[in-house]
């Protein structure tokens, strides 16, 4: 008898909502074993971590598992009924909104780009928390559970071990849940295994356990030898590396510090909290923010790499048609078979190619020109609509070679104030996408003007952008579409960008995948200084 | 001996002829017709297709070409894809490759790819006029 995919589906949410309250139940009790503040707020919430990253990563219906499981740990830790149904509330808001924030955010789980760890780190470690924290307090405070003098650091206890969950757990089990791309060496293997023992080592010589310190003052051990070890794993292993150093580093120091060793610890383990929290909240940043740097700098070599296999092929397409031109030229030279029509042809074919490389060679120098910020704009009368019209008339016979009609609505505009080359590079730009890419369809050239700008629209039929490329086609060395570079060096829509930028312009796509494209561009009229 | 040559989309038609048949699949028209200009210069005859899916079209229509030259990266199908299908079908399957690309690592792409023959672009006529009849030795024999 086979089940049903609906019968499959429920059983499998179902299965996901036990298996989460079991964890989050287990590892709730144990960090409220390790001394709590005013009972319910310990130095570690390892849930608030596991409930985060199982939202984000499996699905939000999950949400029931984080509820129940607050409740049933509150409750059988001796808060008051209602008190604990608050604290629950308050635990489930945090996992919903953090995740919230953090697809809301297009947050990489990868861990990849400094803008992801900054994401963690603001949205769900710092804001997401506050939530949990504010309601659990106040809802052990009118539970009558806490005296108002409490109030204070309860909450900052609550808070910063809910944010140090989200640095150091929800941060590991995210990266480590998407599965790794190749299998390590077994150099690698050695070496990681060397890097979190040394990591171990360390924290336990920090913390006075290996090679324990005669005198009890010892210059020589301090909370931050810790680092070398755990950057040796951010740099050597990545985000993989480094979520798993401050891991090991968190685990070693909570053991010690409970066992009554090193620098945080104090007669009551309440007391050794905050500067405990803060060690840890000091060592995940670090570690991640390195990681974050590390991988972004991993797809600096790439995109470099790839801009250098690109402009070579685009180099060699146009010199193949060249050389295999002028070779012939030569055959039909030698054999005298050339007629004038013939050898026009040819020479347009060679012209076509030398502007293809000349176009090549300026954007690549536009790239340099850009990145080195040597790139002004010029703020002259420019006609814009001359400036369009002559743009388009020098794609006309590209356009008919491509079997793409241009249909002109082109409005007769005032002049304006700005940067003629640039415009008309703008223009250039779009128009030779819209050809490339437009399958032989139509092409729509459309210049109207709003109040306080121009308005350029250029339209195409083609293969259309798909959804999730549209933000990064924009960007440097990138195209839409497929694993390989289909033509172009990419760079086309982000020297558009560049330029539009500082004249106060915007460009927006419309577009679906197989539907064409469709690029506004707004130029205002006024040029780059205000009126 | 009978040899189909079909052009691309709209110029079909059909010679016979002693000549082997040569199909360049290109996406770059400027390629594709200087190419074929030398190519029947040198008494092959050429079919031109501007993609992998006009080459496999082609090919289904019967046209048994002596070689393909193959681009790597076109539109619509690339020659990686061309060279996939190409392998699933048995009467297909035989006819030798010359990968033609612009892209740095020809050779390692070619052998990866299990093709006959690669060329890197530029190139000149008499390093691609060699490859042609050194690969058709190699599987005419």
């Amino acid at each position: 008898m086979g089940m049903t995919d609906v019968t499959r589906r429920r059983l499998a949410s179902g299965f996901g909502i036990a298996l989460l309250f079991v964890v989050y139940v287990g590892t709730a009790k144990l960090g409220l074993a390790l001394d709590a503040v005013s009972g319910f707020a310990t130095l570690v919430w390892p849930p608030t971590g596991i409930a985060l990253a199982a939202l984000f990563v499996f699905d939000k219906k999950l949400w029931p598992a984080i509820a129940v499981g607050a409740f049933v740990v509150n409750f059988t830790a001796g808060a008051p009924i209602a008190a604990a149904i608050g604290i629950a509330i308050g635990n489930t808001l945090e996992a919903v909104v953090g995740t919230w924030i953090l697809r809301h955010l297009q947050f990489d789980r990868a861990i990849a780009r400094v803008r992801d760890a900054l994401v963690l780190v603001l949205g769900g470690a710092v804001v997401g928390t506050l939530i949990s924290a504010t309601i659990g307090v106040t809802s052990l405070w009118a539970g009558g559970v806490i005296a108002g003098a409490a109030i204070v650091p309860t909450w900052r206890a609550w808070w910063i071990g809910d944010a140090l969950g989200v640095l150091i757990i929800a941060a590991f089990l995210l990266v480590w849940s998407q599965a790794p791309r190749t299998r390590e060496s077994r150099g690698r293997l050695v070496e990681a295994t060397a890097a979190v023992a040394a990591i171990v080592l360390t924290t336990l010589y920090v913390f006075d356990i290996v090679l324990p310190s005669r005198s009890p003052s010892d210059e020589f051990r301090t909370p931050y030898f810790v680092f070398p070890a755990v950057m040796w794993a951010a740099i050597r292993f990545r985000q993989r590396g480094a979520t798993t150093g401050a891991l090991v580093v968190w685990t070693v120091t909570i053991v010690a510090t409970v066992a009554g060793h090193g620098p945080f610890a104090a007669p009551k383990l309440s007391e050794s909290l905050l500067p405990l929290q803060l060690f840890m909240a000091v060592v995940s940043l670090a570690t991640l923010f390195l990681g974050a740097a590390v991988c972004e700098r991993d797809g600096a070599v790439r995109a470099r790499d790839e801009f250098l296999a690109v402009a070579s092929h685009e180099l060699r397409t146009p010199l193949a048609a060249l050389t295999l031109q002028i070779a012939s030229l030569q055959a039909q030279a030698g054999a005298n078979t050339l007629s004038p029509d013939k050898l026009r042809t040819k020479l347009d074919v060679l012209e076509r190619q030398g502007d293809r490389m000349t176009s090549l060679a300026e954007s690549m120098l536009d790239v340099s020109r850009i990145m080195a910020g040597q790139f002004e704009l010029a703020n002259e009368q420019v006609d814009i609509t001359a400036v369009i019209c002559e743009a388009v008339a020098r794609f006309r016979d590209q356009a008919t070679h491509a079997g793409c009609e241009l249909i002109l609505d082109i409005r007769e505009l005032a002049p304006i104030t700005g940067d003629r080359m640039r415009i008309d590079q703008i223009a250039t730009n779009l128009l030779s996408n819209a050809i490339r890419f437009g399958r032989g369809k139509p092409i729509e050239v459309q210049l109207t003007e709003a109040p306080t700008a121009i308005v350029l629209r250029v339209r195409d039929h083609g293969v259309g952008i798909a959804r999730g490329d549209q933000a990064r086609i924009f960007e440097k060395f990138e195209r839409a579409g497929t694993r390989r570079p289909s033509s172009g060096l990419g760079l086309g829509l982000w020297i558009v960008r560049q330029i539009l930028t500082p004249m106060g312009g915007s460009i927006q796509l419309a577009s679906e995948l197989g539907e064409g494209a469709m690029f506004t561009v707004t130029i205002p009229k006024s040029g780059t200084r205000a009126p | 001996m009978i040899v189909g040559k079909i052009g691309t989309a709209g110029a079909k038609h059909t010679i016979v002829t002693n000549a082997p048949l040569i199909m360049i699949v290109d996406d770059d028209d400027d390629i594709r017709t200087t190419l074929s200009e030398l190519l029947e210069h040198m008494k092959y005859d050429v079919a031109v297709a501007a993609d992998g899916l006009d080459a496999m079209r082609q090919l289904r229509k019967g046209a048994r070409p002596a070689v393909i030259l193959l681009d790597l990266m076109m539109p619509v199908m690339d020659g990686y894809e061309f060279l996939v299908e190409l392998r699933r079908q048995t009467a297909l399957a035989r006819i030798p490759i010359v990968v033609i690309t612009a892209a740095g690592n020809a050779a390692a792409e070619a052998s990866k790819l299990g093709a006959t023959g690669h060329i890197q672009k530029p190139f000149k006529l008499d390093e691609l006029l060699a490859t042609i009849s050194r690969v058709r030795g190699a599987t005419d024999g």
